[in-house]
């Protein structure tokens, strides 16, 4: 075997040589290849994914009351317009009767932009599910959930 | 706002709102909540499980070399691939077997990539065979005179290092002392000299292969001389012992005689008379004679010995030109009184002069092809092109099932099946692993649970490193003793690991994940940080077998750690928890996230 070329990462993929990154994390699958993590590719194994956030329970001042997510909001910054799903459940993630789609538009110069989300889901133990479901890139600095609690007047967590 | 990354250790409605009971494929950056990067196959798929896959990186003479290995096993060899850019390409193939589908222990240091399965510890490396170069000298080249010499032109040039040597032998004969000057010229440049002095008494000598060794950087053609002369040749003094016999010259007087042995002029004219006196009883006086011809004695020296005053003496006298073939030596002494004990007896006469062309030098200029000299005029290696070497590392070697650099050394743990076993391989040559500066001890004593196997190690400090049994953690150093060159002793008790692979080396520590599932940062100081609290619940759950399966990886970039587990008794890694490794350290919070994958080893790659 002739020797390689020495200074430079000769496993890059074709295209990728400019890529920035001083390190990959790599790994052989089960199906005995070589994946390499990669700051620039969208999917895994050319396969499009889901990245999924569940919150912890967020009625919390009496977990033996019923409550309901009256709305969800959301802040954050994009730069591209794009969609994320927003699941409600009322019993602990067991089920999410309500699902929206929610369009996040583009935020100029990282400009931290708000959404908020109407979920009317009611339960003892409430959830939200956020799905980034979209290959764009948004950050999320915060999420905020506006509760009601039964008959009683409306309060937020934070 | 901002996002405390995965929680499960606690009720859910008590836990931080922002802390997640789910974080998939997420990512968390200075507190923001982004997607979570992809990943692309490298080339096309191995045709059977890969064991072990590794970046392996060597220097060789300046130059910084670096290789993406996957090893797998084909017709039940191991074999490794490098990724070229464009392919998988056939690196080696290993006599030696791997006896089962493990996760094998595979590490990059000193130049090589050494694999551990349990029973051997192999070794990959790219080797570039050192190939003998050969010039002669001209058939018959030997020096004789002052001012001979002999030239050889090297071709091809180029040697390994600069390093040349260049062959000779040296024959010295005669009586008198002999001291011979080469000189090494390159390229018409004194390299070396060489003085061979041998006294008289040595004569005759041969060295039957003498050398130069010199380093050359430019010796290649047009200028590509080598050239050894004879530049003097210096003979030292003769020497002489002529010995009186025992002939009374007058009756009733001892007196001696014998001849002078040679008709050479002693240097600087200087007779030398040893004798022997007994003045025990009266003073005796000793007298030197000389003759010319034979008849006519003259005094050359007389010597006044008091009574008393015993024992061997050795008397100067000069004589000028004593040259004549007849000469003889007297010796004669006088009594001072009667009776008694007294008297004198000649040893010899002792000179020497000088002699231009007694002793001769012979110096042979080696010739291997036509006079089948013992080497070559020139000797000198060139680099081969390399050879991917895949073997047993060393018969020597312990069966480890687990390798990890340490200093210089290669350190193994497990002999065979022997689970306490640490052997250390020679500081700087991990194939030497018998005599002097390397050894094999089984960490075994009072205090050890039986059970309690060597799982893992790791550098955490200056020459320190953590040793992980199952349920404790020793550390090991160099003591600079060659005769027990690494020590280990207790350190931490009742913590270890069952996760082999789980051991990372970060800034300022090791990470790893304890037999109780929790997730720990081990600093040199022996403090441990739990780190694994979030997420501890959830590997009590569903990290019930096949410990020895999880893998880890630490992306120093992104200061993350990569834990793969197998879920519920899967036979391969199906989650990653991630761990922002930054943070931990800084102090500004423990932040898990974790990804879905089928995942069979890690590695982290770097470029340069």
């Amino acid at each position: 075997m002739a020797y390689l070329p020495g200074g430079a990462v000769p496993w890059l993929p074709a295209g990728a040589s400019e890529l920035p990154a001083e390190r990959f994390v790599a790994f052989a699958d089960t199906n005995n290849l070589v994946q390499l993590l990669n700051e620039s590719v969208k999917t895994l194994d050319g396969a499009s994914f889901t990245g999924i956030y569940l919150s912890h329970t967020l009625n919390r001042k009496n977990p033996a009351k019923i409550y309901t997510i009256k709305e969800i909001a959301i802040f954050y910054a994009t730069g591209v317009d794009h969609t994320i799903t927003v699941r409600g459940s009322g019993d602990g993630a067991r089920t999410f009767p309500v699902s929206k789609v929610v369009a996040l538009r583009a935020t100029l110069n990282g400009q931290v932009d708000q959404v908020s989300i109407p979920l009317g889901v009611s339960g003892k133990d409430l959830r939200v599910q956020f799905e980034f479901d979209s290959d764009e890139v948004a950050n999320w600095f915060g999420w905020q959930p506006v509760l009601i609690e039964r008959g009683n007047a409306q309060y937020g967590t934070r | 706002m901002g996002f405390e990354g995965f929680r499960s250790d606690g009720v859910s409605h008590l836990l931080p709102i922002n802390s997640a009971a789910r974080l998939d494929h997420l990512r968390l950056e200075r507190g923001a909540l982004r997607k979570d990067f992809g990943w692309a196959r490298i080339g096309l798929a191995a045709p059977s499980r890969i064991l072990g896959l590794i970046e392996h990186k060597f220097i060789f003479q300046g130059q910084t070399f670096s290789r993406l290995a996957r090893l797998f096993k084909e017709g039940g060899q191991p074999k490794i691939q490098v990724w070229d850019g464009a392919g998988w390409i056939d690196a080696a193939v290993s006599p030696d077997p791997i006896e089962s589908d493990v996760n094998v222990s595979i590490i990059s240091t000193l130049g090589n990539v050494f694999i551990a399965d349990g029973k051997r510890i192999l070794r990959w490396g790219e080797d570039r065979p050192l190939l003998l170069q050969e010039d002669d000298y001209p058939p018959g080249t030997i020096l004789n005179a002052v001012g001979e010499f002999g030239a050889v032109l090297v071709d091809p040039g180029g040697a390994y290092n600069q390093n040349y040597e260049t062959h000779y032998s040296v024959d010295l004969a005669g009586a008198q002392d002999i001291a011979v000057t080469l000189k090494l010229l390159v390229n018409n440049q004194i390299l070396a000299s060489r003085r061979i002095y041998v006294l008289a008494a040595g004569l005759p000598l041969s060295l039957p292969h003498e050398l130069f060794e010199f380093s050359a950087a430019d010796l290649a053609p047009p200028t590509n001389s080598v050239q050894i002369h004879l530049v003097s040749i210096t003979r030292g003094d003769l020497h002489r012992t002529d010995v009186t016999d025992g002939i009374f010259l007058d009756s009733g007087v001892p007196e001696w005689k014998g001849a002078k042995s040679t008709t050479e002029r002693a240097w600087d004219d200087t007779y030398n008379l040893e004798y022997i006196v007994n003045a025990a009883d009266h003073p005796v006086t000793v007298q030197f004679y000389y003759t010319r011809n034979g008849i006519e004695w003259h005094i050359a020296g007389e010597w006044e010995h008091p009574q008393g005053a015993s024992g061997t003496f050795t008397r100067p006298a000069i004589i000028p030109a004593l040259t004549e073939a007849a000469a003889e030596w007297g010796f004669h002494y006088i009594i001072g009184g009667s009776g008694g004990s007294a008297g004198a007896a000649p040893l010899g006469v002792h000179y020497a002069w000088e002699a231009a062309t007694t002793s001769t030098a012979s110096v042979k200029l080696f010739n291997k092809a036509v006079d089948a000299d013992p080497a070559a005029g020139v000797t000198y290696s060139l680099l081969g092109d390399p050879v991917s070497v895949f073997e047993l590392l060393s018969p020597d070697a312990p069966g480890a099932r687990y390798v990890f650099p340490f200093g210089d050394r290669l350190l193994a743990l497990h002999d065979d099946g022997d689970r306490q076993a640490l052997a250390w391989s020679a500081d700087g040559d991990p194939s030497v692993w018998t005599g002097t500066d390397t050894g094999l001890i089984f960490l075994v004593d009072g205090q050890i649970d039986p059970i309690d196997d060597l799982m893992a190690g790791a550098a955490i400090g200056h020459n320190l490193a953590a040793l992980y049994r199952r349920r404790s953690i020793m550390r090991i150093q160099e003591t600079g003793n060659p005769l027990q060159s690494i020590s280990a002793v207790d350190w931490i008790p009742g913590l270890g690991t069952e996760a082999p692979f789980s051991v990372q080396i970060i800034p300022g520590g090791n990470i790893f994940l304890g037999h109780n599932r929790m997730v720990y940062i081990l600093e040199p100081s022996g403090q441990r940080t739990p780190v694994g609290a979030p997420i501890r619940n959830e590997l009590v759950k569903v990290l019930t077998d096949n410990v020895e399966l999880v893998d880890s990886a630490y992306d120093s970039a992104l200061e993350e750690y990569w834990l793969g587990i197998p879920e519920l008794g899967a036979d391969h890694i199906t989650a990653v928890w991630i761990l922002d490794v930054g943070a931990a350290i800084r102090g500004e919070g423990i932040f898990w996230r974790r990804r879905e994958a089928n995942i069979r080893r890690f590695a982290t790659l770097g470029t340069l």
